[in-house]
């Protein structure tokens, strides 16, 4: 192996392997490292503080997000009890208007009843009346026959007078 | 950590191991024979410095694995 | 066919001698600055160009590589020492990748694939950390050689395997490197090899096998750049923490 055996040339590669690294070295502490690191340590501060701010931002939205939830179930209890106040109005409207109507068509239904008693009073009254004219009448016309003049004067007037009474009585 | 970090840190110590041991030896060996042809005892040294090697590299092997589980625990700790 | 290790002979260019040493550049040496200058030169790119808040392409791919870098340091070191040592372990990836993919080139010389390279830098990395262990701890540091929970008895067989294993850590540091670079490199050449010296007809097929292995080099330039990084961070933190 040349490794082993080229001895003569050791000493020119431990020599510049050496130096070299010692030039390289100093270069690049002094030239390299010192601005990337500067920029490495400047993210790593500004993603930090970036990470704080957006924890912030975060935690402020976290807030605003309860708030809005918190106005949007007030929001939705008041129309919630906007819609029963209505619901219950409309209710109430019905049942009056169901309830006037019944009273109305009730009224109405008495009224009917009421007429329709009066004619039949009515009708009634003036059957009775003809009723008893008319017996009267045949009745006369049985008894006069039985009875004398001045009695069947008396009781004709007494007839008349009645019918009259009545008529008066009943305004015909 | 990450997983390739992991897995390079794996590949290092896969790398570290054959040779930790066999050099180990290996050193024992050699200050054996140094040992025996100094005090002209031949061959006690070398074999007890072929011993010692490899009592030495077994301690390096074990020293790499006992930093991988240490590895590997700070891991779990971290990770849960 | 000829020997599949030649390729990684090194054969001197311009002639050079310091102190009686002889440091000639070599291709191997060439081909290490062409890579460290392209990493250079993107990086130089990058920072020109204006690093911005809202990253470009190139900034991101930088920005990537080295947060990456800074969590392992942070991860392994400690985050109030990592600033300290990133520049250092992030030359050390850019170095190792930079000499392994441009190996990649045919043609080019993989710098990594050479014993001594890898194990100067192994073994510098081994000094710094006895140099830190000792500076932060003084002479506590010795007791990174007794793990703790060890009866006394077993003490004095514990100290040289911790001797070993602790000499061990550079060795297989530098060994592991060498050897997945020259390993890689070989099985392409031979391959290569054997896809020119055989007829189209079969030759097809070592040259299907070249290219699929030539991506799985690719990952394993990485791979072994992210390894001796991520090792060099242990090391450093084993002593910085001491156990």
């Amino acid at each position: 192996m040349p490794q082993f055996e080229q001895v003569e040339v050791f000493h020119s590669l431990i020599f510049w392997s050496l130096i070299s690294f010692a030039i390289l070295f100093f270069l690049l502490k002094r030239f390299a490292f010192p601005p990337i690191l500067e920029v490495l340590e400047e993210r790593e501060n500004k993603i930090r503080s970036e990470i704080g701010d957006a924890e912030k931002l975060r935690q402020e939205a976290e807030g605003l997000k309860a708030d809005l939830g918190r106005e949007l179930k007030n929001a939705h209890e008041k129309a919630q009890t906007i819609i029963q106040m209505a619901g219950d109005e409309s209710k109430k409207i019905q049942e009056k208007s169901i309830q006037e109507t019944q009273v109305k068509v009730r009224q109405m239904q008495n009224d009917a009843e009421q007429e329709i008693q009066i004619t039949r009073n009515k009708l009634l009254n003036e059957i009775r009346s003809y009723t008893a004219a008319l017996t009267m009448a045949s009745t006369e016309k049985v008894i006069k026959k039985s009875l004398s003049d001045d009695d069947k004067k008396r009781l004709i007037d007494e007839s008349i007078e009645e019918v009259l009474r009545e008529m008066e009585s009943r305004g015909v | 950590m990450n997983k390739g970090s992991e897995f390079r840190r794996g590949l290092s110590i896969a790398f570290r191991l054959g040779t930790e041991l066999t050099v180990a030896v290996m050193i024992g060996a050699v200050m054996g024979y140094a040992l025996d042809r100094y005090f002209n005892s031949k061959p006690w040294f070398l074999a007890a410095g072929v011993i010692l090697g490899g009592a030495a590299g077994c301690l390096n092997v074990y020293r790499v694995s006992k930093e991988i589980t240490v590895e590997n625990d700070k891991d779990q700790n971290n990770g849960v | 066919m000829e020997n599949p290790l030649h390729h990684f002979e090194i054969h001197p260019i311009v002639h050079l001698s310091l102190m009686g040493f002889d440091i000639s550049i070599s291709k191997a040496v060439i081909a290490m600055w062409v890579g460290l200058s392209i990493v250079f030169g993107l990086f130089m790119l990058v920072v020109k160009s204006g690093v911005r808040l809202i990253p470009g392409k190139l900034q991101i791919v930088a920005e990537i590589s080295l947060g990456f870098i800074k969590d392992m340091v942070e991860e392994f070191i400690g985050e109030k020492e990592a600033p300290k040592y990133f520049p250092f372990i992030a030359t050390i990836f850019f170095f190792v990748l930079a000499c392994n993919l441009i190996g990649m080139i045919p043609g080019s010389y993989t710098i990594t694939s050479q014993l001594v390279v890898t194990g100067v830098f192994a073994t510098g990395i081994f000094i710094l950390t006895l140099f830190i262990g000792f500076a932060k701890h003084g002479l506590h540091f010795f007791g990174i050689l007794v793990p703790p929970g060890v009866p006394k008895i077993m003490i004095p067989i514990m100290i040289p395997i911790e001797i070993i294993s602790m000499i061990a850590r550079p060795v297989s540091l530098s060994v592991r490197l060498f050897a997945n670079m020259t390993a890689g490199h070989t099985i392409l050449y031979v391959l290569f090899g054997l896809a020119m010296s055989t007829p189209l007809m079969i030759g097809w097929l070592p040259f299907g096998f070249t290219v699929a292995i030539n991506g799985l080099e690719i990952a394993i330039a990485f791979i072994q750049a992210y390894i001796f990084t991520i090792l060099t961070c242990v090391y450093i933190g084993d002593v910085i923490h001491l156990h």
